[in-house]
């Protein structure tokens, strides 16, 4: 959908357009899920999180500036959101919550420890770095458009999901999830 | 090469760009720990590959729907109630200033002030102060032509203020109804298709 749909959708939503309002909702809801899942840990508070996003989207569709693209303005409320919501977290009791990610295709070896432990590694890296992996590695953001959505330079976003990756890797290694290598042949 | 540019080489390859470069490999294959980051990188990879994105319950959707169309009637509502608001204070206002007029029209005409000697022109003489002359009847004529003057005066303004009220009138009818009507809180049906 390019940007004229999107403010043609969004002008239909605004009229209160109960069509509109639901493939707006329907459109964006696994992404913004997604994100929220990745980013708290915690599936029914992402689920609570998503309907607040909705909100938010909906009460300040007047102010989206219909130049731009929508997705990654609907992903950086998600992304404020969801980092309020962590900040209230910490007064409240500790989520705990096992994530139950489906394999794409049947798990052969140690592929369904391999993605158990990517996801622990995902969910220990510090709310930038991981707000930047997911955005780059599962809702296939470009890095502008995550800066965009951050509302960083490029720069950092670079650094940010560099030093992600770097953190994810060193786990990996540390759990035993890399096959070791063979000694190292002597410089020539 | 060093590590720190076999670094950049496999971030690259995270990003998506297939590395080729014989410098790399060759680096690779005396430097044990590049290697085995560049090995994590490629499980990392494989990871990513068959990781599904999580899948939102179903009702999900449809609770978000709801839960927007009530806040739009919310907002409809809020939205009501400050034009009611608006509109009385508006009403207010006008009906104030109805009765402002109207009470100017039942003040008494100032015809005491021809009786103030401070108040009055230069040019007219109260008529104590003139000497006395054997007929009075002349000096009081000044004073008196005054007092005609506020009186007619007074009628005019008279006029004009009960002709403001009436004309006022419908108007400060009609902004009592539309209050009426926004106050009479009727339940707001929206369409549900």
């Amino acid at each position: 959908m390019n940007n004229d749909e999107d403010a043609s959708l969004v002008r239909r939503c605004l009229r209160g357009d109960d069509e509109a309002i639901r493939q707006l909702v329907n459109r964006f809801q696994a992404e913004v899920y997604g994100l929220c899942v990745r980013l708290l840990n915690h599936r029914h508070d992402a689920e609570d999180v998503t309907q607040e996003v909705f909100l938010r989207i909906f009460r300040g569709l007047r102010g989206w500036d219909s130049r731009r693209p929508l997705k990654p303005w609907i992903l950086s409320i998600a992304v404020n959101r969801c980092r309020t919501w962590l900040s209230q977290r910490h007064r409240r009791p500790e989520a705990v919550d096992y994530l139950q990610d489906t394999l794409a295709g049947p798990p052969a070896d140690d592929t369904g420890e391999l993605v158990e432990e990517i996801h622990k590694a995902v969910a220990e890296l510090r709310l930038e770095y991981r707000t930047a992996f997911v955005l780059f590695h599962e809702q296939g953001q470009s890095y502008e458009e995550i800066a965009q959505v951050m509302n960083r330079p490029v720069g950092t976003i670079k650094t940010w999901l560099h030093r992600a990756r770097m953190e994810i890797l060193e786990r990996l290694r540390r759990r035993g999830m890399v096959p070791e290598t063979m000694k190292s042949e002597p410089e020539a | 090469m060093n590590c720190r540019m076999a670094h950049d080489l496999l971030q690259q390859s995270l990003d998506g760009t297939p590395i080729e470069s014989p410098e790399w490999l060759a680096h690779l294959r005396h430097c044990a720990e590049c290697r085995a980051l560049a090995t994590a990188g490629q499980r990392l990879q494989e990871g990513l590959r068959v990781l599904t994105a999580p899948v939102p319950s179903p009702d999900l959707a449809e609770q978000i729907v709801e839960r927007v169309r009530l806040d739009y009637r919310r907002a409809q509502r809020r939205l009501r109630q400050r034009w009611a608001i608006g509109l009385g204070l508006a009403a207010g206002f006008l009906l104030a200033l109805a009765g402002i007029t109207r009470q100017l029209t039942l003040s008494p005409p100032p015809t005491a002030m021809a009786n103030r000697p401070s108040q009055l022109p230069k040019d007219i003489t109260p008529a104590k102060r003139q000497p006395q002359l054997p007929d009075s009847a002349p000096t009081r004529e000044p004073a008196a032509e005054l007092s005609e003057v506020f009186a007619e005066l007074s009628n005019e303004t008279a006029k004009a203020s009960e002709g403001l009220s009436e004309g006022l009138e419908p108007v400060a009818n009609s902004a009592r109804r539309a209050v009426d009507l926004f106050l009479r809180e009727l339940p707001m049906e929206t369409k549900t298709n």
